[in-house]
């Protein structure tokens, strides 16, 4: 049935196709199609707008018109559907956007290791997969099955010298900031990744600064969220750069 | 950190623009995150015309921008609300979507009636919204959403959630009211009313699909239990032509 009401509308001359809106939607209503964000059905867009601050580029407003009504029902089969029948497409976001593009890396063998030059080995990467922001990796990303999890607080990153021998070998890092990243977001990110996944364990790497407590905190609320519960370990490192405390949540 | 609307590395051709005074017609230049500028041919205060709003009903930043805009444009802020809240209430109940559905009926019929009867835009969409909004704690509480439930429960909630919006005491106080109680007292303010009936039309719409009343029945519920003029009326256009169909 065709009634008036608020539905979103997307620009496409604005769309650049990243994809942020589409985990925004619970209803599965908008998808990449083509490079561009499109709403895949009327019926399946409630008009509520929870994707409408997730574009960066501005594309999605609300707009009133003449449209099929939203349909709880239609929505349900929809949903089931997708998850009989999962789009190969939404496993990186749908969009090909080189940032959320899922990568995992094989690890250097013994051999390939030895015969480095001498002058390489300081610039040999530990890192196992891409993306690595917390906002970044799906919750079905392959690499987080069996995962150890490197929860790491942006700045740790940079200020601990040892980070790609002595923490990133054989874990699945994923960075963000407390401070400044949205937070609750996070905790539903990480409950989603505890359900979806067996996590072997969690390592939470943040700076001494009050600011950075948050973190381990998203990641205990995550998994407490997601009815599961793993000990994590917390390093703290120091504004120089030195590990401050090492303790197990 | 700036927001990109904000942030001239991020502006296009259009961010600058002229637009005429609506005092006297002198023409005015705009930067697009101006809220006002002053005319310099009939020295009024003139508020930038292509001021957009749109973004302050899901941003978390808005108050602070609001807070900054003069009160012409701060009255829109109330407005806003009802935006933010739409927002809100689909992050509450997630997936589920019979209550969304439900909701966004009973808000889009009670825009349409306090249009009509006169009452505060806010206050009625805020609560028409929030209705539902105890349901999760219901559940948990009460092992059922049914209206008893939802009234006990759902003023906590809602209170808790336009005061993280920042919505003013009055208008909480209003909407927490009118989700407190479904079955209407003696006298009730029009903003309960454009609500109740909103609320009544949505659920007989739904009663109507599983088991259609016949239409004298439908007349006489309408006729007995809408508060108002404007929602009998749509009421009466919605529900017994869809039974003529």
């Amino acid at each position: 049935m065709k009634v008036l009401r608020k539905i979103i509308e997307i620009d496409e001359t604005l769309c650049d196709g990243c994809g942020q809106c589409v985990p925004a939607c619970e209803e599965g209503a908008i998808q990449i199609i083509d490079g561009k964000a499109r709403v895949v059905a009327e019926k399946y867009c409630d008009g509520l707008g929870a994707c409408l601050g997730e574009c960066p580029q501005g594309a999605i407003s609300i707009v009133e018109r003449v449209a099929e009504d939203f349909d709880p029902e239609a929505v349900e089969a929809y949903l089931e559907t997708l998850d009989q029948h999962p789009q190969p497409v939404r496993q990186t976001l749908a969009c090909g956007c080189p940032s959320t593009h899922l990568q995992t890396f094989e690890p250097k063998t013994s051999c390939q290791a030895a015969n480095q030059p001498q002058s390489q080995t300081a610039g040999h990467s530990a890192l196992g997969h891409w993306p690595i922001q917390i906002k970044l990796i799906p919750p079905h990303a392959p690499f987080l099955q069996q995962a150890d999890l490197l929860v790491l607080a942006d700045c740790a990153a940079v200020a601990y010298a040892a980070l790609h021998q002595e923490l990133l070998k054989g874990r699945v890092v994923m960075m963000g900031c407390p401070k400044f990243d949205d937070v609750p977001e996070y905790v539903e990110k990480f409950t989603e990744i505890f359900r979806k996944n067996d996590i072997n364990s969690v390592t939470a790497v943040t700076m001494e600064v009050p600011c950075c407590s948050g973190l381990p905190m998203m990641v205990k609320n995550g998994m407490a969220a997601a009815g599961k519960k793993l000990p994590v370990t917390m390093l703290v490192i120091g504004t120089n750069g030195t590990l401050m405390k090492k303790e197990v949540l | 950190m700036k927001c990109p609307g904000q942030d001239t590395r991020y502006w296009k051709h259009d961010a600058i623009f002229d637009s005429p005074c609506p005092k006297c017609g002198q023409m005015l230049e705009f930067f697009k995150d101006q809220t006002t500028t002053r005319c310099k041919g009939c020295g009024e205060q003139i508020i930038n015309p292509k001021m957009d709003f749109g973004c302050a009903s899901y941003c978390q930043y808005a108050e602070q921008c609001l807070g900054e805009l003069p009160p012409e444009l701060l009255a829109k802020r109330d407005d806003l609300l009802k935006d933010r809240v739409a927002v809100q209430i689909k992050h509450y109940l997630k997936k589920d979507f019979k209550r969304i559905g439900h909701a966004t009926r009973v808000a889009r019929y009670a825009e349409k009636i306090v249009q009509q009867e006169g009452g505060i835009p806010a206050v009625v969409l805020c609560a028409a919204y929030l209705m539902d909004i105890g349901a999760r704690e219901a559940l948990e509480k009460h092992g059922q959403a049914d209206p008893a439930a939802l009234e006990k429960e759902g003023p906590a909630v809602a209170r808790k959630l336009l005061a993280t919006l920042s919505a003013k005491e009055p208008i909480i106080n209003e909407v927490c009211d009118i989700i407190a109680h479904r079955q209407p007292r003696p006298q009730e303010t029009v903003n309960y009313r454009c609500v109740h009936d909103a609320e009544r039309l949505v659920t007989l719409m739904e009663q109507q699909k599983d088991k259609p009343h016949a239409p004298e029945a439908m007349i006489g519920l309408i006729d007995e239990t809408f508060l108002t003029a404007s929602g009998r009326q749509l009421a009466r256009t919605l529900l017994l032509t869809e039974a003529k169909d």
